[in-house]
């Protein structure tokens, strides 16, 4: 610590202002063994170093530290293995063999990843796709600041696929959609299934998150006699013949229940 | 990790008292008493936090927007033209008894915002309030003849009229009305360690929704309008949790209340249209109140050695009995009457995930994952002669369809390093749903995947991963109480035979400790071999390159590009046959972003410019049919910032946003509110912008 003040390469002295650095809370590594309960025995690290050598090194941490991954992991898992990381082990960023400080700033005032714009930025490093998808014509406002990805993922692990932090998708969804939980009188039966057979959740290039546009993307589950198997053209464009079915809202210009329906007369969804 | 590695890093930790020159007082060779030791220890180095145990930064920014644009302020609170004011606090306190406190609120004073207040004594009890405000605008450019809340009328002297052509005042009712909904969200609770053993929590949250949001609603087949509809949703929710930690044990069981209200029961409109006869309004439902209860309970033990076995099992309850309104308001129809006067619907939601992950030596781990999710929907059947669209009254009453679905995964994941180079990843996933009131009973589907990463050296590593999937169906029927039917050669995608493949690709080069480029590439593609109608064939490719370049310590500059294209196929059919119709949908997005950051002067002005150009095209192809002109969105985004520290306690902070936005929309491009026949529109038009957004700001540091 004499040597990691702010002027060193690795300043240290911010953690005390940190929960890390709690000297009073018996859990912290502060009021343990200070820095040697997360970089293990200091030994020769303090000595200064020969001329034209590096300095004895203690357990590192980082993507490029010399200690191996699963020892970093293990000495924050040591104390942070409760229910939100119980599923690191055998999860997608356990699997690419990422270290907890790829992430994290332990020595910083604070923690990059629990302010939402640093978080999305950090999350986009490596998820280049997505950081894309968020930057599309539709998309959650993630972008903008107002949600951060650990609103619906948890990066530590879970018990769902895409390490969602509910156990299905739709549950998850209706944590800020409750509107559409029901249940419902006349449901739509995809919906209560999957959100996600008709919306992109990061983001679309079509309005309201959806996959494809209507008529066709309602068509493609709907083919009864009449207007819904009609093959809606450019010739339904203003410059031709307008057409109801195809222009506005296209299919929700009377069906705009498509989340489903409580009224007695809902079950064509136009109620 | 295992619990073996656990102790063995605990233990080492413990050792390096031995070695620590911190404790060089010990004596080796007696017996070692850590609590002691811990006592005499002082940390001469440690900062006194009593001297400064407060840390406040308070910004007050005062900004300009060029012009108005719904969708350039669509989640940043800058839909106007106009000056706007806005500030950020943060206020940290920590002082030498474990007492903190955060306070962070960012963005006050403009339509979206966030507040957080937590604190505690760290390690005893933990508070916290959250504050979270979200305004989405959705329209600007919409008009409208229609006034009113939950009743929306028409102005006196309206002319009913049979189509949007008759409607002869229409244009001198049309008045401005803009879209947009405020979602606030509010959470307050707190945490207590009652013993190193067990954690109790309590947490209240409530989340409120106003706003209005167009929606269009018809009479009978024809005469639909797109209305303001006005949405003024609550939901409570109320979680008290317990956390039990010991030894190799961890679980938490939690019970979870939620509750949905809707203020707003129905909604109402004049009927614009000069039929159906006795139709001089209409009445939709809305969102019913509904509640939700579960209880849940997540666990994993490690006792047994190298291996971790997780378990998650939940129970919940959905319910809703809210009051059926009647099947119309239209007084000439007369339907029987309800079978029931409220649905009492319910919905038994249960959730099993059961884990085991075996580190089978240095080398190998095994994963072994069984979920299971089930919707039992328990809800009455009832059959109803309901009035189409405030119409006519059915001919073939519906009896509702309580739907419920079961759905199970098994999942087999393995890795194998081979060296510090090489890593094999594999497994295989075999899942199920069954469903109730559907055209297929169940569907089952296969999946197998492999992944090989290869770290060539410290700068140069790639992966690629190959997966397969098969998903294949009982029996395909009609569901025949549909009216009309479905055309039997229909195959809805979700429960189609389906084969897939994906494969990624990814490279990382760390050139030198200045340069690192990433590049990445994955497709898939589905095959609906067995559909003859609906979507029959999808693909999706992309690919990116991520480069970040430091000069020095003073400049860097990051780049990136990503196209990605997304394919489909399906297929219609007029007649009521075979397939008369096949349609594609090519979509294509390419995102580029440039960055740059420069130190001017060390320690006083920092400068840095963002630029993202984002565009999208939809190509849709209808067999036989006019062609439609491209779907595209174009936007570009500039960003020049600055920060000029003045001292050590204050910052100038200056920004300058300029964005331009296109579009071309076929769906609204060019109709008018009268534009069809038999839908009065708000005749919107298409966002197109140029804004620029000046903010300065003084940032000021107390300590």
């Amino acid at each position: 610590m004499k040597c990691h003040d702010e002027d060193n390469e690795y300043p240290v002295l911010p953690i005390f202002k940190t929960k890390h650095g709690e000297l009073n809370d018996p859990n912290t590594p502060m009021a343990k063994l200070q820095c040697e309960t997360c970089h293990g025995p200091v030994g020769d690290h303090k000595k200064k170093a020969k001329k034209g050598q590096k300095k004895a090194p203690i357990r590192a941490f980082g993507k490029n530290a010399w200690t191996p991954i699963a020892e970093q992991n293990g000495v924050c898992l040591n104390c942070h293995l409760d229910h939100n990381r119980m599923n690191w082990s055998g999860g997608p960023h356990e699997n690419e063999d990422m270290a907890c400080a790829d992430c994290h700033v332990v020595h910083a005032r604070k923690d990059p990843m629990l302010e939402a714009r640093s978080q999305t930025q950090k999350c986009m490093s490596c998820h280049l796709k997505q950081r894309a998808e968020f930057n599309r014509t539709s998309s959650h406002p993630i972008r903008f600041g107002n949600m951060r990805c650990t609103q619906c993922h948890n990066p530590h692990g879970s018990f769902s696929d895409n390490q969602l932090k509910a156990t299905h998708k739709n549950e998850l969804c209706y944590t800020c959609h409750t509107e559409k939980r029901g249940p419902l009188l006349w449901a739509h039966a995809p919906v209560a299934e999957d959100c996600t057979l008709c919306h992109s959740p990061h983001g679309s290039l079509h309005q309201a998150l959806l996959k494809k546009r209507p008529p066709l993307l309602c068509q493609q589950c709907h083919a009864a006699a009449g207007h819904p198997s009609v093959a809606y053209s450019g010739s339904g464009l203003p410059s031709g013949t307008p057409n109801q079915f195809l222009l506005g809202k296209s299919c929700l210009n009377c069906h705009s229940q498509v989340h489903g329906s409580n009224h007695p007369s809902g079950v064509k969804l136009l109620r | 990790m295992t619990v073996t590695r656990y102790k063995k890093i605990a233990l080492l930790s413990l050792l390096s008292l031995v070695a620590s020159p911190l404790y060089a007082e010990t004596n080796s060779s007696e017996k070692l008493d850590v609590d002691d030791i811990k006592k005499k220890w002082k940390c001469k180095y440690c900062p006194d936090l009593e001297e400064e145990p407060w840390e406040v930064n308070l910004e007050l920014g005062l900004g300009y927007v060029s012009n108005d644009s719904y969708k350039f302020g669509e989640y940043n609170g800058l839909p106007e033209k106009g000056a706007y004011l806005s500030g950020n606090i943060e206020a940290l306190y920590r002082d030498h008894e474990a007492n903190y406190y955060n306070i962070q609120a960012e963005n006050l004073g403009m339509d979206s915002s966030y507040f957080k207040l937590d604190g505690g004594k760290q390690g005893k009890y933990k508070l916290k309030l959250i504050i979270d405000q979200i305004t989405k605008y959705s329209l600007d450019t919409s008009r409208s003849p229609y006034s009113g809340g939950s009743t929306q009328t028409l102005p006196g002297g309206w002319v009913n009229a049979p189509t949007t052509a008759g409607f002869t005042t229409l244009a001198s009712d049309l008045r401005d009305v803009n879209f947009s909904t405020k979602r606030r969200h509010i959470a307050l609770g707190g945490e207590y360690n009652a013993s190193t053993h067990w954690t109790y929590g309590m947490e209240f949250r409530r989340q409120t929704k106003e706003g209005s949001l167009p929606t269009g609603f018809s009479f009978g087949f024809t005469g639909a309008a797109i209305l303001p509809k006005p949405i003024d949703y609550t939901t409570d929710e109320f979680e008290l949790s317990a956390k039990y930690r010991y030894s190799d044990f961890n679980g938490k069981l939690a019970f979870i209340h939620s509750s949905f209200e809707n203020e707003i029961d129905a909604f109402r409109w004049d009927n614009a249209y000069d039929s159906p006869a006795g139709a001089t309004q209409g009445q939709a439902g809305t969102a019913p109140d509904n509640t939700r209860q579960q209880i849940l309970l997540t666990g994993n033990y490690l006792g047994v050695e190298d291996v971790q076995f997780n378990g998650l099992f939940s129970f919940a309850q959905m319910a809703q009995d809210e009051a059926f309104l009647p099947y119309t308001v239209n007084g000439t129809l007369t339907p029987p009457a309800l079978p029931r006067s409220s649905l009492d619907g319910k919905v038994q939601v249960f959730n099993t995930n059961l884990s085991a992950h075996w580190r089978y030596s240095p080398e190998q781990q095994w994963h072994f994952i069984f979920e299971h999710h089930e919707q039992d929907n328990s809800t009455a059947r009832s059959t109803y002669t309901y009035v189409t669209a405030d119409n006519t009254v059915t001919g073939t009453p519906r009896a509702n369809a309580p739907y419920g679905f079961r759905q199970q995964k098994y999942k087999i994941n393995t890795d194998y390093k081979f060296d510090k180079q090489i890593k094999l990843s594999g497994g295989g996933q075999f899942s199920t749903i069954d469903r109730d009131y559907q055209s297929v009973e169940r569907t089952e589907e296969a999946i197998l995947w492999g992944k090989l990463r290869h770290r060539i050296d410290n700068e140069l590593q790639y992966s690629v991963r190959a997966e397969y999937s098969d998903r294949s169906i009982d029996n395909y029927t009609v569901v025949t109480e549909l009216t009309p039917a479905d055309n039997p050669l229909m195959r809805k995608y979700n429960m189609a035979d389906r084969n897939g493949n994906k494969i990624e690709f990814n490279l990382s080069y760390m050139a030198n400790e200045n340069l690192f480029l990433n590049f990445s590439s994955d497709f898939g593609q589905y095959d609906y071999d067995a559909s003859t109608i609906g979507l029959t064939e999808s693909d999706e490719f992309s690919i990116g390159v991520d480069v970040q370049y430091t000069v020095d310590e003073d400049l860097s500059f990051s780049g990136f590009i990503q196209n990605t294209d997304i394919n489909s196929k399906q297929a219609g059919s007029q007649t009521f046959s075979t397939a008369d119709w096949f349609a594609t949908n090519d979509d294509t997005v390419l995102t580029l972003g440039l960055g740059a950051n420069y130190t001017v002067i060390e320690d006083e002005l920092k400068i840095g410019v963002d630029y993202v150009h984002a565009e999208s095209t939809s190509a849709i192809d209808i067999s036989g049919g006019t062609p439609f002109p491209d779907l595209t969105t174009t936007r570009d985004t500039f960003i020049l910032y600055g920060d000029y520290i003045v001292d050590e306690k204050l910052t100038v902070k200056a920004s300058y946003q300029y964005e331009e936005y296109d579009e071309d929309n076929w769906s609204i491009d060019g109709v008018a509110p009268d534009t069809l026949t038999n839908v009065l529109t708000l005749g919107e038009t298409a966002p197109d912008y140029s804004i620029g957004a000046l903010w300065l700001s003084l940032h000021y540091k107390f300590q």
